[in-house]
Formats: C-alpha cells, structure tokens, sequence
C-alpha cells in the first residue's frame, strides 16, 4: 500500500502538533500526597470550626517570611495557608481568591467552614486560598491568656486601668514575637510574598470587616497583581477602628427594636419600648449586680456568676451582628428584665468564649495600636450608649504599653481604585454600617455598592449573595451584575415565645 | 537459486502483506474508513462531551420557584421564608392532586392544619411536599423546596436552643469531614474511564475487521482463494501474510487515533485538556493496546475463515463488538480491586491498565510481564488455529 497524500499530510499535521508540549492545566505532583501550588507544596487536611456543620478538606502548607521585613536572616513567621482547589476539575481560572478574615485577630482557616457554603459558586473554577494573618490563627498567634490559661482580652476581675495595662505588659513580655511587625502593612506584604510563590499574576481579595481594611491595602499597594475586589461590611480606610462602634450598635439596636414595635405580638408582649427596658436592665445591673445561678451552655454543668451591666452589653452587641440572634434579644432581655438572668448568663459566656478564642488580642493590639489608638479620642455621644466607652478606653490604654509598630503615611488615605469592586453592606450592620460601603464607593469608579436589606454583619451568604459573588468573580464587572434577586431578602421576625417568632 | 524454507515461508508472508494491503488501498473509501473513522469520531465525541458539561458551568442565577401552598395562611413566617430563597407561594388550584397527575404542577406544600399549634408547643409542626416521585422533572423544585425546609428547621431549631440558653452545637455530637487523599490525576481520569479504554480497546480489538474480513471470506466468495492456496507458498505463511497486513492497517488507525486524542486535547478546553497525552503515556498505551490487536485481528480470521461470505463473516461483528463494553459494565457495577490475575483476562486486563495510565499511576514491571506475556501467548494461540483452519482443505472450495 502506499500511503496516499491526503493521509501523510494528516499524519504530518498530527505529528507536528503533537510535538508542542503544554504547560499542565494543573499544579505537578510532589511526593507522595503533596500537591504543589507553584513553589508551596500542600498536604491533605481539613477544615473545622466549632460553629459549622460541616469540616472542608482543604489543602495546608506552611510558609516562611520574614518577621522584620529589614532582616530577612532574622526570625522567620510560619505563615498557615490552607489551599481549597476549585471544585470543578474542568476550566479553572489563573486568578485564585484570597480570603480575608475579619477581627483584627481571626485567622482565615478557622473562619471558613462557616462561610464555605457561601462560596461554592465561586469555588467552582477558582482556587481559594487562606492565609492565616500573621499573628493569628496557627501562623505564630500573638495569644494573650488570663490566669485561667484561657485567651483573653483581660483578666475576668479586672476593674482598674493599672490591671489591664498590666495584662498586656506581661503578655507583650511572653510572647515569642516582636509584636511591632504584625501590623496591617507587614500582613498585606505577607499576601504578596504568598501570591508570587503560588506563581499567580493576579489575585481577587475577598474581604470581611478588618478583612476589607486589609483587601483596599492591598489593592491600593499592588493594583497590577490585584484582578478585583469584594469588600463585604466595609472599614473605609479613614476609619479609626472603634471609633464609631458604641454608637452604630446603638443605631442599629434602634433599627432592630423597630421590627418588635412593627409586630403587633412582640409588641404586646414586650412592650413599646425595649432599648428603655435594655437601658433600665442595665441600670439596675450596674447599681447591683446579681449572683446568679445557670447552666453551662456546651457542658449543661451548674454555674455561679455574677450578672452585670457588661455581660448584658456585650451580649447585645454580639447579637445585634446576626439578624438572626438578633431576633432572640427582646425574648432574652425581657427575661433578664423579669429577674430571669440564667439564658442571658448562659449566652453571654457561650460568646464571650467564642470570640475570645477566635480573636488573638494581642494581634488586635498590634493593628490598632499602630493605626488606630493613636486618633482615637473619647466621644461624649457614646456616654448613653449600650456599650459606652469602655471598649476603646481598655485598648488606648494597653497600646501605652504595647510595642507598637508604624503605619505608612498614607495609610488612612481614601481607597481610590479603578478596579472591579463589589461592596457589600447589611442595612442592620452593628459595626459597619451601610453609609460606608457608600463612602467607600466614590472613590471607586467600577464600584458597586450593595445594600442587602434587613441583613447584619456579613452578608456573604445571605439570600443570592453567593451566586451573585460567583457572577462577579467571572466577570470582574460589577455594574453589569444583575442584584434583582436580592429583593427578595426579607426581615427576620422577633422571637416572641422560647419557641420562637409566630408560626 | 535455492533459497531456505525459512526466507522463502518469509518471503510469501511479505508478499501476502503486500497483496493485501494493495487490495484495500484500491477501494479508497474503506480504507479512509477503517484509517479515519476512530481519529475523527472519537475526539468529536469526547470533545462534545466536553463542550456540553461546561455550558452548564457559567453561574446562573436561581430561577424563582413557584409553588402552590395549601394553607399558606397557616405559616405567614415559613412562607415569607421561602420567598427570601427565591421560592414564592402561589395559591392552590382547587384539584390540587388532579393538577399533579395533569403534571400543571411540578410541586407543591401543604402545610398541616395543626401547624400553628404545633408550633407554638414545640412539637415538630407538618407540612408535607406534594410530588408525583416518578416525574423526573419535578425532582429539581422539590429537591430546592426540601432544601428550604430543612435549612429553615435547622435555624430555628438552632435559635430555639440559644434562647434557652443552651449550645446548638451540643446537639451535633460528631463533626464528620472527609480527608481526600485522591490526586487530580486520578479524579480527571474517573470522569474518562468510562469512555477512553472502550473506545481504545474497541478501536483495536475490531480495528483490521475491513481488511481480514475481505481477505478472508472476501476472498473465497470471489474464488479467488483457491488459486492462491494452489501457489507453492506454505498455508502457514499465507495466512500469517493476511493477518501482519490487518494488524499493519490496525495499528496506523490505532496510531493515528492516539495522535487525534493528543491533538484535541492540546487544542480542546475543558475535560479534553485533562488527559495525560505525553507521548510515555501514549506509548504506553500503544504497547498495552498491541496484544489486543493481535488477538482481535487472529480472532477474526479465525472466525471468518469458517464463513462462507462476507455476510456471514459480518454477523460475528455484532458480538464481537459487545465483548470490549463487558469489563466496563462489570466495573460499573461492581468495582474491583486491582489484583494481579486480572491483567491475565483479555479487555479486563486492557481497560484496568489504560485506566492506570490516565491516572498517572505507576505499573509495575511484574504486571507489564504478566500482561504482555499472557496477551501475546493468547495472541499466538489464535494466530495457531487461524493457521490450522487454513490447513483444511474443504476452505478452498466455495459455496
């Protein structure tokens, strides 16, 4: 047989093209069950976080950088990254998603199985990948703990300014760390260092609260490795963290509160008012407070405590951050009100537990000392509010003391970006309200400013927020989005009986 | 000149080759078939497959759901839930069960007449999801509806807890992850397995039908067999000479059909871009797919030396055709684990090797023994009885 023309220039064709190699679509194999990102090499592991059903198994590694960023000899900082490979195999984008967690002092791995669900869109092509900020989570966390060993922002009895400034003077003191360089600054370095290891031109920043300070850093240090930008419950960059706290609960409670006085059960069966009956509670708590007797939340043991003015405030600004726990304060403030404190003392320690395992105060320290304390100034509007001044009276005067590093001169400077930004806001955000995600945007050009309504603190999962984040991140155009779905989020009714709000 | 028995056996197998070959390359079009069909279909396919699955993967806003809610009145909160997820109550039609078996209705709640009361006593409070379990497009909505429901029970049970102080957390008691020690070669080469090694196996398993079978039962239906068996060329070497031709025509549509997968998955997207198409792994499965080359193209001339014609030749094809899909559909069903007589069973042994090489995975040199001895002794066998049937003399007589 001889082989006919048509079929050698098949044949040529064929072999020719076979001969161009390609680049793999996916990262080489390294060793046994190590993947290899770029230059970081991952291992099999799983997510898990008390608060979420569910543990995501994820990809970790660890990297190296430099602690002081002038001796990269000196000691090194173990940066935990988690890697979560897109889910679907095919079609994966170059650009991977950088979350950000918020706090300042949560660490992104432990955050994220409670919003992974949110991010399943998104997690189809794209990688995602978690950086424990350094200082927090398992990258050398700047963790300061009381005599009970447990983390803590300050002994539980501390009454006197002398005993919490004493309390980070001593643990400043333990730490194996110079808590000058855990600022923002070195953090957003530290992103960068991570990206360019990972081999990625680009990357998208997904932030949350603290998370949106660190992503407009970002974004505003590295545009050119910066392909777009999700800033959810907003700190514009001229913001002095804890500034305006203690009066955007106080506005947000209000807005709450409204829903129980729009509810004509709620209403009846707590009143007109409940932010006087809160302020009444209160009073009388901080007059006397009461010893109570109540069960431990997780362990069901009995308990002794004392019920006061604290513990009832910071129970309602936890709160007030999910609309769905917010639903819960008129049930539980009435009952508190009526001499019933044991459900309110139960949950004050089930969160005061929670967050101070998860936020590492001496890496809020390290951030707010450096950018924050030093604006920050008393304001006499906070004296009637729920929370008062305390909060930022105990953090300007552990940052006397607190070795603190420097903040680049521009560094409240207005974010002002031509990229791609989505900017989130729940209308009821206790800490962040929507006034700015608003400011936020003039200085943002291919912005998008989104108000989801009856929302708190986060709204990433809300409604068709995580279909909608999916959208953007393909198309890195927030104008074209369509948020016509996002009319559909609706209010969460008050709990009117322990066995919740009407049928 | 006097040649050896040897040159001279080798020199009619050549000229056989030869002859045959000769004859197919004249009937142009069975040839581009039998060359081109596997390269050109196979790639199409696989990449359609491709093309389809990622049509879908752009991020599509959820629809809104209607449903009908029988007793919406009962739970104005539940409902004004399910709105927040995209799912609006629209009113019943009055036949509600009529309109369900008229399929006017995919799915629809009923909620219990007692919901309010069970509610409100924290007893679990009914409602009932009304579906017709064999319309498959109904699953979707009631699968969403379901998913609402769910969600919905789990938040207010959580927040039930929390208002009396307790951690919903205490009622999960195990935290169930899954660590996956999968590689992604392996996970590419799931969504493949299926599809690759038939169409690999099948292409050279049946790959020289057109020739074997023309030069076989062709031959002695046009009777022209018979002056070709008078020649003084050795039975053996004559037979041998028509199967090296179809194994030759074989191998350049395997090659060839190999390069095509290579070059759709350089230019493909998608799936197509996941397959390992070095030229290791293509000679890899070159050297697997060779025995079964061998055994399918001795088979048939086995089998279509027995028939009279072409026609009765091609009834074998039908069966011939089903043994590659029989492993597939055994694994399907029943995954095995990979034991070392399995690389002895002819297409068992091809498709648990090919899947190796599309996931990446080491074989060893004991298994490349064993299957390459086995396959190429079966071969051989074949090739025998072939030779054998030839040997008869009642073969040269047709009809």
């Amino acid at each position: 047989m001889r082989i006919t023309p048509p079929l050698v220039a098949a044949l040529a064709a064929a072999v020719l093209l076979a001969g161009c190699g390609r680049e793999p679509a996916a990262p080489a194999e390294a060793g046994v069950g190590q993947r290899l990102y770029g230059r970081i090499a991952f291992k099999p592991c799983s997510l898990t976080s008390p608060f979420a059903a569910d543990s995501i198994a994820a990809q970790c590694a660890r990297f190296a950088v430099p602690e002081n960023p002038a001796q990269p000899k000196g000691r090194q900082v173990q940066l935990n990254i988690a890697w979560l490979p897109a889910t679907d195999q095919a079609d994966i984008a170059a650009d991977p998603v950088f979350f950000l967690a918020g706090g300042p002092g949560q660490a992104a791995t432990e955050v994220w199985p409670t919003l992974d669900a949110a991010f399943r869109e998104v997690r189809k092509h794209r990688h995602v990948i978690l950086v424990d900020q350094r200082g927090t989570g398992q990258s050398n966390p700047l963790i300061c703990r009381n005599a009970k060993g447990d983390s803590a922002v300050m002994e539980d009895e501390a009454t006197s300014t002398e005993a919490v400034v004493k309390f980070a003077a001593d643990c400043a003191a333990k730490l194996q760390a110079d808590p000058r360089y855990y600022t923002t600054t070195d953090a957003v370095r530290d992103l960068d260092s991570v990206r360019a290891a990972l081999g990625a031109a680009q990357i998208d920043v997904v932030g949350g609260s603290y998370g949106t300070r660190v992503a407009q850093q970002y974004a505003a240090r590295y545009p050119q490795h910066t392909r777009a930008v999700v800033i959810d419950g907003v700190v514009p960059n001229e913001l002095v963290l804890g500034s305006e706290h203690a009066r955007n609960l106080d506005a947000s409670l209000a807005l709450q509160f409204e829903q129980c006085r729009k509810n004509p059960t709620c209403r009846q069966r707590f009143g007109d008012d409940p932010r006087a009956q809160l302020r009444k509670l209160m009073a009388r708590l901080k007059e006397q407070p009461v010893e109570v007797e109540y069960r431990d939340p997780t362990t069901g043991e009995l308990k002794r405590d004392t019920a006061t003015a604290g513990a009832v405030a910071g129970l309602t600004r936890m709160f007030a951050y999910a609309p769905q726990a917010a639903a819960l304060l008129p049930l539980v403030l009435n009952e508190a009100d009526q001499g019933r404190y044991a459900p309110l003392m139960s949950l004050a320690q089930l969160i005061q537990g929670q967050v101070s395992e998860q936020i590492m105060h001496g890496m809020q320290l390290s951030v707010i000392c450096a950018e924050d304390a030093d604006l920050l100034k008393d304001d006499p509007a906070d004296a009637d509010t729920v929370m008062g001044s305390d909060l930022s009276t105990v953090l300007v005067a552990q940052c006397k003391v607190w070795p603190t590093g420097k903040r680049p001169a521009d560094f409240h400077a207005p974010f002002r970006s031509q990229l791609p930004t989505l900017v989130l806001s729940g209308e009821f955000d206790p800490v962040t309200p929507p006034r700015y995600g608003e400011q936020v945007l003039k200085g943002l050009p291919n912005g998008r400013h989104l108000v989801l309504r009856g929302q708190g603190h986060g709204s990433f999962a809300s409604g068709c927020m995580p279909k909608l984040m999916g959208q953007f991140l393909e198309s890195a155009d927030a104008k074209s989005l369509n948020a016509k779905c996002l009319d559909s989020l609706g209010y969460v009714p008050p709990f009117v009986s322990f066995n919740g709000w009407e049928p | 000149m006097k040649t050896s028995p040897k040159t001279s056996w080798m020199t009619a197998t050549w000229a056989v080759v030869r002859k045959e070959l000769r004859d197919i390359g004249r009937d142009r079009r069975t040839l581009a078939l039998a060359l081109l069909l596997g390269p050109l279909l196979y790639p199409l396919l696989m990449l359609g497959m491709g093309s389809l699955a990622e049509k879908r993967a752009k991020t599509q806003l959820d629809q809104t759901l209607e449903v009908p809610v029988l007793g919406a009145e009962r739970a104005p909160n539940l409902v004004a839930y399910l709105a927040t997820r995209g799912i609006v109550a629209t009113q019943p039609p009055a036949d509600l069960d009529q309109a369900i078996a008229r399929q006017d209705v995919d799915v629809a709640l009923q909620i219990g007449a007692d919901y309010g009361k069970q509610w409100k006593e924290g007893q679990p409070a009914l409602v009932e999801i009304v579906q017709d379990s064999t319309r498959r497009d109904a699953e979707i909505p009631s699968a969403r509806l379901r998913s609402a429901l769910e969600a919905y029970s789990q938040q207010v049970g959580a927040l039930r807890l929390l208002a009396r102080g307790l951690s919903p957390a205490i009622a999960r008691p195990v935290n169930v992850g899954t660590r996956d020690l999968a590689t992604p070669e392996a996970k590419r080469g799931l969504m493949l397995s299926f599809m690759l090694p038939y169409l690999l196996i099948f292409s050279s398993f049946i790959g020289g039908a057109a020739l074997i079978l023309d030069a076989t039962a062709g031959e002695r239906e046009r009777q022209s067999l018979e002056p070709l068996l008078a020649t003084p060329a050795a039975r053996g070497a004559i037979v041998s000479g028509k199967i090296a031709a179809a194994c030759l025509l074989g191998l350049t549509s395997l090659l060839l059909t190999l390069l095509a997968f290579k070059l759709s998955a350089q230019m493909g997207g998608g799936t197509m871009r996941m397959l390992d198409v070095s030229f290791m792994a293509i000679g890899k499965m070159l050297l697997i797919l060779l025995p079964m080359l061998f055994i399918g193209t001795a088979l048939l001339t086995y089998l279509a030396a027995g028939a009279k014609s072409i026609k009765e030749a091609q009834s074998h094809m039908t069966w011939l055709m089903l043994m590659p899909m029989v492993p597939t559909v055994i694994l399907m069903v029943n995954p095995l684990k990979t034991q070392l007589w399995q690389f002895m069973v002819p297409f068992l042994a091809q498709n648990q090797l090919l899947l190796k090489v599309i996931r990446g995975e080491f074989i060893t040199m004991q298994v490349w023994m064993i299957y390459l001895s086995a396959g190429f002794a079966l071969a051989a066998l074949l090739w025998y009885a072939a030779v054998r049937r030839y040997h008869n003399e009642r073969l040269a007589i047709s009809g």
